[in-house]
């Protein structure tokens, strides 16, 4: 893998080309904070490119900004999970490919709340980028097995009631702070379904019951979508196990579409398209 | 205030006997503020039933002490009473909590790199507005106290104590974390903090990676800010108080679909305005404790100093 001070400079230098060559308005990527680690920052000259930066601490999704400034032509850093988050917010209509300067490079991938190689990365099969306008070359993390498929393998061996003991203790912890709807490039909904209170969706309270109920529908709305970036899971501040639920419904759209978000540019979202042979008789020939 | 001088074992010994009367709790968690201990991230209000009136929930009665605490998130009960307790409304389940509750913290002996108490003229050995103060030394503890009922149980556990005048007392550097390190600019933002307000360039800079998630506020221990709901089930239902958030869409829309917060810089500008410099106005207290809570989970790892400093230099 390449040194990080060798991958930051060439970032840094494609990303001054990206403003010279591009004409690019603002550069999304990472520079060091008060406390050392690496934030996301937006950068608006080639000039403010000398302080950014790319280490393990680049947690961050920053396909999130780049919806917030798609009226703009942005540069963006991405490795292989923010191009994917890209393509999924491309194929959605949500970003103009022209106005999106793509700086590709191999993922030696982040640490998470713990201080260890975040499970999203251990699990990670894509380090690197789908679509790109330049790259850094070189290999990035190569995982043989994946641990979080095991893990939700492991979970549904369990009977009922240990799976959800497990559930609820997870559940329990949540604070509703949103933090992981906040992080998430695919949420990208003008008003979420629990900011409306007239009717009232679903109650502030944060006990387990209200908890499990946003979990899960966040979860079921990015069904087909999610990239397992794990940007949500190192969002929580309360350290909630959404990786699991995450591995658990990317697993299902694999095995009932053989689909996997943000692989192909053009692609039509799993839940948002059918084919006449679909094996459901509710789609299928049976149904039609 | 009394100043007592109690062995480790000497100590345990009397968290003991006291636990005869109230109940002890440690504090161990600092990841959490000790403000969900005097005001709930959720609590009833009443329970209400069709045709018949309405019950209170119940008050918290039994007196709690808690050890353990950090002082800058002792300083909470102090801020928050600020805000529930002052006239015309005080607060009378949050009143409740503060009576019965004794809060003892413990000087800190480190600075973790979010730590900013000693930057906004706090110390990690200020007592805070706590009932007492432990601090560490080489036996078990010096222990400051301004509570009447808990000098009288140290007395009466055959501890003598010393006078002291205030708590500005020869303690603070003893086992307590201190550094030479520059104040935050916080005085500039308490006197011209409201010449900001029309900055646009300011708010859309520091806040140009903000997500606008709960994180900061939910685990501010001077954030106060709640919703009310009715939770009904058929004929009967409950009046629930839980945590609200300024960073939120919902926090300030009103019934006719009008926001006047619509983007992040207004909700950025109102959080720290609100913290150092209408707080300040109101109640000559800024409303932070320097814990560092807010950068130290921020999810974009915004760092509320550098905001201070960039927002008390353009004050005009």
């Amino acid at each position: 893998m390449i040194p990080i001070d060798t991958l930051t400079e060439q970032l840094k230098e494609l990303a001054k080309k990206a403003f010279s060559a591009d004409g690019i308005e603002l550069l999304i990527g990472y520079q060091k904070g008060e406390d050392g680690k690496s934030k996301p920052a937006v950068f608006r000259s080639s000039e403010e490119v000398e302080k950014l930066v790319w280490d393990n601490q680049s947690g961050f999704n920053l396909a999130n900004l780049a919806h917030r400034f798609r009226d703009k032509k942005v540069g963006i850093l991405a490795q292989g999970c923010i191009s994917r988050s890209l393509v999924v917010l491309l194929n959605e209509g949500q970003l103009n490919r022209n106005q999106l300067v793509i700086i590709g490079f191999p993922c030696q991938g982040v640490l998470g709340r713990d201080g260890q190689l975040h499970s999203a990365c251990t699990s990670c099969q894509y380090p690197d980028p789908i679509v790109k306008d330049y790259q850094v070359e070189g290999t990035g993390i190569s995982n043989q097995k994946d641990p979080l498929l095991e893990l939700v393998n492991n979970i549904e061996s369990q009977s009922m009631e240990e799976k959800y003991a497990f559930f609820a203790k997870e559940m329990s912890k949540c604070i509703r702070c949103y933090a992981c709807r906040q992080s998430c490039p695919m949420c990208y909904c003008d008003v979420c379904f629990v900011d409306i209170n007239k009717p009232l969706w679903l109650a502030r309270t944060p006990d387990q019951q209200n908890n499990s109920v946003w979990n899960l529908t966040r979860i079921n709305h990015l069904t087909g979508r999610c990239v397992a970036c794990g940007a949500c899971d190192r969002a929580c501040p309360e350290n909630v196990n959404l990786m699991y639920l995450i591995a658990k419904m990317n697993k299902e759209v694999k095995e009932l579409f053989g689909y996997s978000a943000g692989l192909h540019l053009g692609d039509k979202p799993a839940l948002n398209t059918f084919q006449p042979n679909d094996p459901d008789f509710f789609w299928g020939k049976e149904g039609a | 205030m009394k100043l007592f001088t109690i062995t480790q074992q000497d100590w345990n010994r009397f968290l003991q006997t006291i636990s005869e009367f109230v109940s002890v709790v440690a504090v161990e968690d600092h990841a959490h503020p000790f403000k969900e201990k005097l005001y709930p991230p959720h609590d009833t209000l009443f329970f209400y039933r069709k045709d018949t009136p309405k019950e209170k929930a119940s008050i918290q009665e039994k007196k709690t002490l808690y050890y353990g605490i950090k002082p800058c998130d002792a300083k909470t009960g102090k801020l928050l009473a600020l805000n529930f307790l002052s006239d015309p409304h005080p607060d009378p389940y949050f009143k409740a909590m503060t009576e019965n509750t004794i809060v003892i913290s413990t000087a800190c002996d480190h600075f973790d790199p979010y730590c900013f108490c000693d930057q906004i003229g706090d110390s990690p050995s200020a007592l805070n507005g706590a009932d007492g103060i432990l601090y560490t030394i080489t036996s078990g503890y010096h222990l400051l106290v301004n509570h009447t009922w808990l000098s009288q149980q140290l007395q009466q556990f055959g501890l003598t104590p010393t006078e002291v005048e205030n708590e500005k007392s020869p303690f603070d550097k003893g086992n307590v974390a201190y550094r030479e390190i520059e104040p935050l600019p916080i005085q500039v933002l308490r006197e011209k903090g409201l010449s900001t307000i029309l900055n646009t360039a300011l708010w859309e800079k520091v806040t140009a990676t903000c997500l606008a998630c709960g994180v900061c506020t939910f685990l501010c221990p001077a954030c106060y800010c709640f919703d009310i709901q009715d939770l009904s089930y058929g004929r009967v239902g409950k009046r629930e108080r839980t945590y609200d958030s300024c960073m939120f869409t919902l926090y300030t829309s009103e019934a006719s679909g009008h926001n006047p917060r619509p983007s992040i810089k207004e909700r950025w500008r109102q959080r720290l305005l609100h913290k150092f410099t209408y707080y300040p106005m109101q109640y000559n207290e800024i409303g932070c404790t320097g814990c560092g809570r807010c950068s130290r989970e921020c999810p974009s790892k915004i760092d509320i100093r550098e905001v201070i400093r960039d927002a008390a230099q353009s004050c005009e």
